[in-house]
């Protein structure tokens, strides 16, 4: 999984940056699965899935929207959801991004992982 | 024998530990520099030129020409590092 | 047309008075010929302002411009530049910001803003993608630049980036800057000129993308780019640990440190100040722009002393100056309060503070009196430093006089205090005393908007004499650094990219940059991008000549010519600005009134 630490983070950005990069191939920061907010003034706090073991998220959809990969990493199947959010509600590490309207989650770049092989002070880190 | 204040300026004093001492030293700059590095235990020598510098009362060790430079009592050497503005 | 990866490609085009916009596209020929940033800003601003025409009037024209870098992953790909017709100066003025409103403009589809006219009542601008409105604002008129963000962001969505006046812009003081997400296009008035404009506040949303031409290459680039950035000991060492004040000791050490309005000498507490007490008494955060792995802005509170609880995003080491050494000031929380309120009310903090000092030394002096005031303000007394700091914001009393720079100031008071008027062409000195490293007294001499230190930045070459040949109490070869770097940093403007990239990165990591973030070949040549540099400041030099500007006004404040320290490394030094300047305009290829030659400019290809 991802953890991130918050008194590390400078609110750079750059989390999203690449993560829209690796995506899209181009910088698209608005369609990021990751999502840094202020808080003035205060450095803020970032959005994403973890990817945890404990997997709420799951447990809460009431959908059985989302689903494991055969790599076991967590996916939303955007037929079925129907954006109610209960799975950011019930997400121990706080809201998930969204994009308007369905949450965002983290695909972990196919394993690159690039927001936590950027991210300039290490607020980003893997753990297992 | 001259005693000579010495600071480590910004960075450096994170690195170092030390933000200021005073020295007693043979009135040359290569006695001084190898008196700091004893006294901190920090590898001055070898890091000049490679991004850090001496300034003696706040000149530059580079252009004093520092074989030639004479040290007095009361004298300032900051250890500093290229830095840019602000 | 096909867009150019790494632009927006649109330029929006605004009439206050007509209360109407326009969406064109970005010119190819545009691009390849002044990059963006500062370069679009100059082009835009010398095509299109009427000569000699009055800043605060309608017919001044406000330009917003982002560079290709900006919104990027370039490090440090962040900054935007406001330029316009100075009011403080009456020449040239570009003013750059860092934080995030520039790639927020960007991502909503906008290279460039050209703002024009005058509106008869408030209004604000909303630019959501290419959704532009021109509304109503008299319920934002008089609050300080916090409160308006906030209420913009209540009224249209916490996700916009606001850029705004506080109450010294609306009241048109000359030293008022456009603050933007807790940075600052701080200095030469253009928040005056958007006063005067009765515009309060750009507020942005962008939701679109930014193309990359060589995805790889791109990627590959910025990873080099990050790396150096972060083994270098300034950028990934004493930067992001004290900040911009991470020079302050060097800069004290070495002479360069101005005290008490340039006269030099000692103030009480002054040994005590230094980067690490910023570090250990203030600092709680650190905070980064976008895209910028330095993150040398800092969040701050006061913990100790009669200003405890006041909050700041810094301080940065000109303030830390301005209103401490400036003002003969080592209360701590006095300067980062008096930051706070530079933030608030809109003012440009170096040409606040050096006013201050100003008005100290006049005060001592005699020349201003207790009366005139309304307080005393000796140098040190940090509650008078801070009742000026709001008699400026609020443009009341002697707030009146003193906002409006110290030329001017000077010209009031009289009584000789002209010779200690710190500026040059109107815009106040920052903090480097040119007596200890001449170059930057042809810095200040030759800068584009007036006395600036981020125009040439020779501090570093002088005063570490690379190789031993460079000696900053030598006129030597500073004609060549000064040119240099004004060039350069042209380029840097105009990139989107921040100056401090430049402590770690080279000429070749930005060209390679910019190159594969946009494909075009003239981009791959450093030679070629120091050349648009070149011709960017040989414009403006143009822009300057047109206004009035000759070699008259090349030159420093008095006591810099004339009085010298008496002790310290610069002991006994007064700039021979003389023959440093004739070597510059020998090597800038202008004549020797300051002029660009027409060979010149037929070999930039301006003519």
């Amino acid at each position: 999984m991802i953890n991130y630490e918050r008194k590390d983070c400078t609110g750079c950005r750059i989390c999203e940056i690449v993560c829209s990069m690796e995506h899209f191939k181009k910088i698209h920061t608005k369609r990021a699965l990751i999502k840094y907010d202020d808080d003035w003034p205060r450095v803020g706090n970032v959005k994403f899935c973890r990817q945890c073991p404990q997997r709420a998220c799951m447990q809460a959809c009431p959908e059985e929207a989302l689903y494991l990969s055969p790599e076991g990493v967590v996916q939303l199947d955007r037929k079925r959801c129907v954006a109610c959010l209960l799975c950011s509600a019930a997400c121990p590490f706080g809201e998930l991004p969204t994009d308007g309207e369905y949450p965002l989650f983290c695909d972990t770049c196919s394993g690159q992982f690039q927001c936590v092989t950027w991210c300039p002070r290490k607020a980003l880190k893997r753990s297992r | 024998m001259v005693k000579v204040e010495v600071c480590f300026l910004a960075q450096i004093a994170e690195e170092s530990g030390v933000r200021k001492l005073v020295i007693s030293t043979a009135n040359t700059l290569p006695e001084a520099v190898s008196e700091i590095e004893k006294a901190t235990g920090f590898p001055l020598a070898s890091k000049l030129g490679s991004g850090y510098a001496i300034l003696v009362n706040g000149r530059s060790y580079q252009l004093l020409q520092s074989e030639e430079i004479v040290l007095h009592d009361g004298d300032k050497i900051a250890i500093i590092q290229a830095l840019g503005g602000g | 047309m096909a867009k150019i990866p790494g632009y927006a490609g649109f330029i929006l085009h605004v009439d206050l008075t007509e209360q109407k916009y326009e969406i064109t596209d970005l010119p190819v020929a545009l691009v390849k010929e002044y990059i963006g940033g500062k370069g679009f800003a100059a082009k835009v601003l010398y095509d299109e302002l009427p000569a000699g025409c009055d800043p605060l009037s309608l017919d001044n024209i406000l330009v917003v411009a982002c560079g290709p870098l900006t919104g990027t992953l370039a490090p440090t790909g962040c900054r935007s530049v406001i330029a316009v017709k100075s009011p403080l100066t009456g020449i040239w003025n570009d003013a750059n910001c860092g934080g995030t409103f520039g790639p927020e403009l960007k991502a909503a589809g906008f290279d460039i803003i050209i703002i024009k006219g005058q509106s008869e009542t408030p209004v604000k601008l909303i630019i959501t993608d290419h959704q532009v409105d021109i509304l109503e604002a008299t319920e934002l008129w008089g609050l300080d630049t916090f409160s308006a963000a906030e209420q913009l962001k209540k009224a249209h969505g916490e996700d916009y980036k606001v850029a705004c006046i506080g109450p010294a812009g609306e009241n048109k003081v000359l030293m008022a800057s456009v603050q933007a997400e807790g940075r600052s296009f701080g200095r030469g008035g253009s928040g005056a000129v958007l006063g005067a404009k009765k515009l309060k506040a750009i507020a942005v949303k962008g939701t679109g993308s930014i193309e990359i031409f060589d995805y790889e290459e791109f990627l590959k680039e910025n990873r080099e780019a990050y790396n150096e950035i972060a083994i270098n000991p300034d950028t990934g060492g004493a930067r992001p640990k004290f900040g911009t004040s991470s020079i302050y000791s060097f800069i004290k050490e070495t002479g360069l440190l101005p005290i008490k309005n340039f006269q030099g000498g000692s103030y009480p507490g002054g040994e005590f100040i230094d980067e690490h007490k910023l570090r250990e008494e203030l600092f709680e955060e650190d905070r980064a722009c976008f895209a910028c792995p330095i993150a040398c802005s800092k969040y701050s509170k006061v913990k100790s002393g009669p200003y405890t609880g006041k909050f700041v995003e810094g301080p940065e080491f000109e303030d830390f100056w301005s209103f401490g050494a400036q003002c003969g000031n080592s209360e701590l929380g006095s300067i980062a309060y008096a930051e706070y309120l530079s933030d608030y009310y809109g003012i440009d903090a170096i040409s606040a503070g050096n006013a201050i000092g100003f008005v100290m030394e006049c005060f001592e002096k005699g020349i201003i009196t207790e009366e005139e005031l309304g307080f005393r303000a000796p140098f040190g007394d940090h509650e008078a430093m801070i009742k000026i700091v709001r008699l400026i914001g609020e443009n009341q009393g002697a707030g009146q006089i003193i906002g409006r720079g110290v030329r001017r100031a000077a010209e009031y008071y009289g009584r000789g205090s002209g010779d200690f008027a710190m500026h040059v062409k109107g815009l106040e000195l920052p903090a480097y005393d040119p007596r200890a490293a001449l170059g930057m007294g042809l810095a200040y001499a030759t800068s584009d908007r007036g006395a600036c230190h981020l125009r040439a930045w020779t501090v570093g070459a002088e005063v570490l004499s690379h190789a031993g040949r460079i000696d900053p109490l030598e006129t030597e070869f500073k004609a060549e650094l000064v040119k240099t770097d004004q060039d350069w940093f042209s380029v840097v403007n105009s990139l989107g990219v921040c100056l401090f990239s430049t402590f770690a990165l080279g000429h070749n990591q930005l060209t390679d940059l910019v190159h594969a973030l946009t494909g075009i070949k003239s981009f791959s040549s450093v030679k070629n991008l120091l050349f648009i540099g070149e011709k960017i400041n040989n414009l403006i030099r143009l822009f300057n000549v047109r206004e009035g500007v000759t070699r008259a006004d090349d030159t420093l404040p008095p006591r810099l010519l004339k009085e010298a320290h008496q002790a310290g490394p610069a002991k006994g030094i007064t700039v021979p600005l003389k023959e440093m300047l004739e070597q510059y305009y020998l090597v800038r290829g202008w004549d020797e009134e300051g002029t660009p030659t027409e060979a010149n400019l037929i070999r930039l290809g301006l003519k």
